[in-house]
């Protein structure tokens, strides 16, 4: 019966075909009906109920990032009010000279009339902050807003004082 | 007359051309797009102009971006004025890539930066002595010393020790230097901290005459000053430094590529690739008096000018007349291998070959191996591999049409020609083996050695990525999609090699016989840390995932014991059910994600709204595939439009182009035929392992196993890739970084992975054509 054993595997196999085929496009089309379905939008960014304490653990929070990452460095200390009120940011390196404050203190360059970036907290948390700050999207978003208010741009900006301090707008 | 009683062969030559008529539509409904060709500035001595994005027909500059000015002399200069954006000069057109904001050092030379002056006491490739301040800096390519002190590496990582370990060997020293980082705070191996300078203010980097002072990523401006040549009358900021132009120099501004054809009577810039494309009919840019464009039709066929047919025609010659003296082959043989050679050289000049010859070169050898195919398996599977590339170049040709600037062709030439010059160099292995004795297996100990090689290979070509490359790849090629054929293939010979342990004996047998799986369980966990430590993405590891169930389901499926059996298959089905679980229980509470290793991407992908930064390309993707509908916007709108700014749209998200431009049925219908091309390979693979088989449990030789084995590792790389690619697309995987196999433009997977999984499943089925069980 060696025809009909044939037979029977091929139609296994048409079988398992027409299973896959069934298969992906079933599981495909399921999530293009939800995708182009008008209701299903991207969530509307809603009020933040409470800011995270800097030097504590990174919570999550239903702000957008780039509001989240400018008040928790504000907090931190990575982004401080100069006396011309300007921002100044944290500088790039702050990771090595915390470290080489402590390791090798007679290999940090000399201050000059900078800031003095060593003093202030520092931990897993802030060093977190200052990576997200200096080296993601996020926060090359927030530098460009900080070099706008800065160079005092009259274009509508993140940044706005509201009662005395600093905050960020998510819209205008 | 019946379907059914058409003949097989006249329905592959139908499936065959079917995406040649999708080809023909996509060119016939281009837009009709003017490209720029020369570029003429018309100068009087002494005169300057600014040339920006307009001017330049370059997308991506600034709008002022350079002053050209014509000496008194009647020479040229040109000056980088872009803020932020470099401009790359190439003295001859040679490889040297130099930047205008550069400047050579040379003994007695000074510069100052912010308010630190640096003199040059010395300036050799591998030695350079500075003095500043009374104190002595003396640099190696590697390490900065300090009043003859060596200073501690910055960050200690292996991969630096590695490269300098590297360095000390013989002609490697100069590839492997790093350049040293002014600014900052800190003086450490490769940085030199300068009070009141941000660190990547300026860079010291090696050159083969000495080093040169270049501006660095955190250089602008109005950054602190870095003044060159300071104490002499020819002073000046390395921000405003001026390159000479003479004929053959090229230049890269934004993106866009230039030639300097010609310096007298006006200069003249030949325009190579990544112009903006502008529709014939529409007011052209607005130029400057003293700037003409001379515009031109894309050339599809017929190259602009000579030189984008040299390596094509130089490449292909040498091939065809290596086949036909040196390898003494039939007109056959050496015209299949001076094609493969035009292919390559298609891929070597892919920036400015005409846009449909890659294209026209490799769809033949689809067509030959579709009609010389016996075996009705591997005609189904090669059939659904055209129909899956069809789609694929069509999709990456529309890229490259639609696209409102020039150079996009490259993706999908690229793929293209390299899959032609496999397809080409198959077919000459084809050919030469109908000489002989059809397809024969290697011995085992060749059988051994080859994959020893393969893995040596795989893993050198990684390590060489790890001292050389990025995460992009290391020369524009992939090393990873090797070790994965490497690890699919290694792993199926120790399945299969390894006597099928579960029916071994015990003892010092079942122990040696372990020793075969050593290989695969050693490169695994290399990919392993590789994509953990280097790449620092989890997307290789889901691919490896995938790829291990599908291993797994294949050793349940053939163990001897029917009990070992059921158990093996219901682990698996309750792993993949747990991880499914687990996938949507993780997209409910991010926040328990376990690890901070990748945790951003978990946040994003549960929430993209609040991360309109991070989570931008899978934004603009979701709102491009949400415009196209199920219709899509092919069918109304010939130029790409706002797709074409999702990143990496030709690669990890060319699913996404394909969704916005073909719409939601086509999508459908490729998944549907994706599907059916993994189906056939797995029913190769079992049709393989019935091969040679004595009874429930037992083979004659071991090759059956290892060719399922390998089929369905390789089928499961396979799924995986495809499921990571709609997943990232469509947002239901937090992952990133896979490229779609057979639609994406990637180069290094279509020819490292996937060709030779389908080359082995055809030969495998043809052989068993001859040799029916």
């Amino acid at each position: 019966m060696e025809p009909k054993s044939r037979l029977n595997q091929s139609g296994r196999s048409g079988i398992f075909l027409l299973f896959l085929v069934a298969l992906s496009t079933g599981l495909l089309y399921g999530r293009l009906v939800a995708l182009y379905t008008p209701a299903v939008t991207l969530p509307v960014t809603q009020p933040r109920s409470k800011i995270a304490d800097a030097t504590g653990p990174v919570k999550f929070s239903k702000r957008r990032e780039d509001a989240e990452l400018f008040e928790q460095a504000l907090m931190a200390g990575l982004l401080r009010l100069d006396s011309t009120g300007r921002i100044a940011v944290a500088p790039a390196d702050l990771p090595l000279r915390q470290r080489w404050a402590n390791d090798h203190p007679d290999l940090l360059a000399p201050q000059g009339g900078e800031p003095d970036w060593l003093r202030g907290s520092w931990n897993d948390d802030v060093s977190r902050l200052h990576r997200a700050l200096h080296f993601s999207a996020a926060g090359r978003y927030v530098s460009q807003q900080i070099d706008l208010f800065n160079a005092r741009q009259p274009k509508f900006l993140h940044l706005q004082w509201r009662e005395g301090r600093l905050i960020w707008r998510d819209r205008p | 007359m019946r379907l059914s009683s058409i003949n097989h062969q006249v329905w592959l030559g139908l499936i065959w051309l079917l995406p040649i008529l999708g080809a023909g539509w996509t060119v016939a409904h281009a837009p009709a797009w003017l490209e720029p060709h020369r570029l003429t500035v018309a100068l009087e001595p002494g005169q300057s102009i600014v040339l920006g994005r307009e001017t330049l027909a370059a997308l991506q500059a600034d709008g002022e971006h350079v002053r050209v000015n014509r000496e008194r002399g009647g020479s040229w200069r040109l000056a980088n004025l872009s803020p932020s954006k470099q401009v790359v000069w190439q003295p001859g057109g040679g490889r040297d890539d130099r930047l205008t904001r550069e400047w050579s050092l040379t003994s007695g030379a000074m510069w100052i930066i912010g308010a630190h002056t640096f003199t040059v006491s010395m300036a050799k490739p591998d030695r350079l002595i500075l003095q500043s301040g009374g104190q002595r800096w003396e640099y190696d390519g590697f390490n900065l010393h300090w009043e003859g002190r060596r200073l501690p590496e910055c960050h200690e990582h292996w991969r630096t020790h590695f490269r300098e370990y590297l360095g000390h060997l013989p002609g490697l020293h100069r590839g492997l230097q790093r350049p040293l980082r002014l600014g900052g705070g800190v003086y450490c191996a490769d940085r030199l901290g300068l009070a009141g300078v941000p660190i990547d203010t300026a860079l010291l980097v090696s050159d083969q005459a000495g080093f040169v002072l270049r501006s660095g990523a955190a250089g602008r401006p109005d950054s602190p000053p870095v003044i060159v040549a300071a104490g002499t009358p020819e002073a000046e900021s390395l921000w405003q430094r001026s390159v000479p132009l003479a004929v053959g120099d090229q230049l890269i501004i934004g993106r866009t590529w230039y030639r300097v054809a010609r310096t007298t009577p006006a200069l003249e810039l030949t325009v190579l690739t990544r112009a903006w494309r502008w529709l014939a009919g529409s007011e052209p840019p607005a130029a400057s008096p003293n700037v003409s464009v001379q515009w031109r039709a894309m050339a599809w066929l017929w190259p602009s000018d000579a030189e984008s047919l040299g390596w094509p025609l130089g490449l292909g010659l040498v091939t065809l007349t290596l086949g036909r003296v040196v390898l003494r082959g039939n007109w056959r043989i050496a015209t299949a291998l001076g094609l493969a050679g035009a292919c390559l050289g298609l891929y070597v000049s892919r920036l400015v070959a005409p846009i449909l010859w890659p294209y026209l070169l490799a769809w033949p050898v689809l067509g030959i191996g579709l009609m010389t195919v016996r075996s009705l398996w591997s005609a189904r599977l090669l059939a659904t591999l055209t129909v899956l590339l069809g789609i694929g170049w069509i999709a990456l040709l529309q890229l490259a049409t639609g696209a409102g600037e020039s150079g996009w062709s490259r993706y999908g030439g690229s793929s293209a020609a390299l899959a032609g010059m496999c397809g080409w160099l198959v077919w000459v292995g084809w050919n030469d083996e109908r000489q002989r004795p059809l397809l024969r297996w290697p011995g085992r100990c060749w059988a051994r050695w080859g994959l020893r090689l393969l893995s040596g290979a795989a893993v050198g070509l990684l390590f060489a990525q790890v001292v050389w490359g990025d995460e992009n790849g290391w020369c524009g090629f992939q090393p990873f999609e090797l070790t994965k054929l490497a690890l699919v293939i290694a792993a199926a010979y120790g399945l299969a090699a390894g006597g099928l342990w579960w029916r071994s004996s015990k003892g010092i047998v079942t122990f040696l016989q372990g020793l075969h799986y050593l290989s695969p369980v050693v490169l695994l966990a290399m990919v392993s840390s590789f994509a953990l430590t280097f790449l620092r993405d989890f997307s290789p590891l889901v691919l490896l995932a995938f790829w291990m169930i599908a291993l797994g389901w294949a050793v349940a499926r053939v163990h001897s014991r029917p009990v070992w059996r059921r158990l093996g298959q219901l682990t698996i089905l309750a792993l993949v059910l747990f991880a499914v679980a687990g996938l949507a229980w993780l997209r409910e509470r991010p926040e328990k994600f376990p690890l901070d290793f990748q945790a951003d991407r978990i946040r994003v992908w549960a929430a993209p709204a609040q991360y309109p930064h991070v989570g931008y390309q899978l934004r603009r993707a979701l709102e491009a595939i949400h415009a196209g509908g199920w219709q899509g916007t092919i069918w109304k709108e010939p130029v790409n439009g706002q797709i074409m700014t999702v990143p990496a749209v030709e690669d990890d998200f060319m699913p996404a182009f394909f969704m916005s431009r073909y719409g939601g049925w086509a999508a459908l219908a490729l998944v549907g035929i994706q599907a059916m091309f993994i189906g056939i390979l797995l029913i190769i693979a079992d049709r393989a392992a019935r091969q040679g088989r004595l009874d429930s449990d037992r083979w004659a030789t071991p090759e059956p196993l290892f060719i399922y084995f390998t089929l369905y590792g390789g089928a499961g790389l396979l799924i995986a890739h495809f499921v990571v690619s709609w997943g990232t697309n469509l947002g239901f995987l937090p992952v990133m970084g896979q490229p779609m196999s057979l639609l994406s433009a990637a180069g290094s997977h279509l020819i490292l992975l996937v060709m030779p999984i389908v080359a082995l499943a055809v030969a495998v089925e043809e052989k068993n054509d001859d040799n029916p069980p």
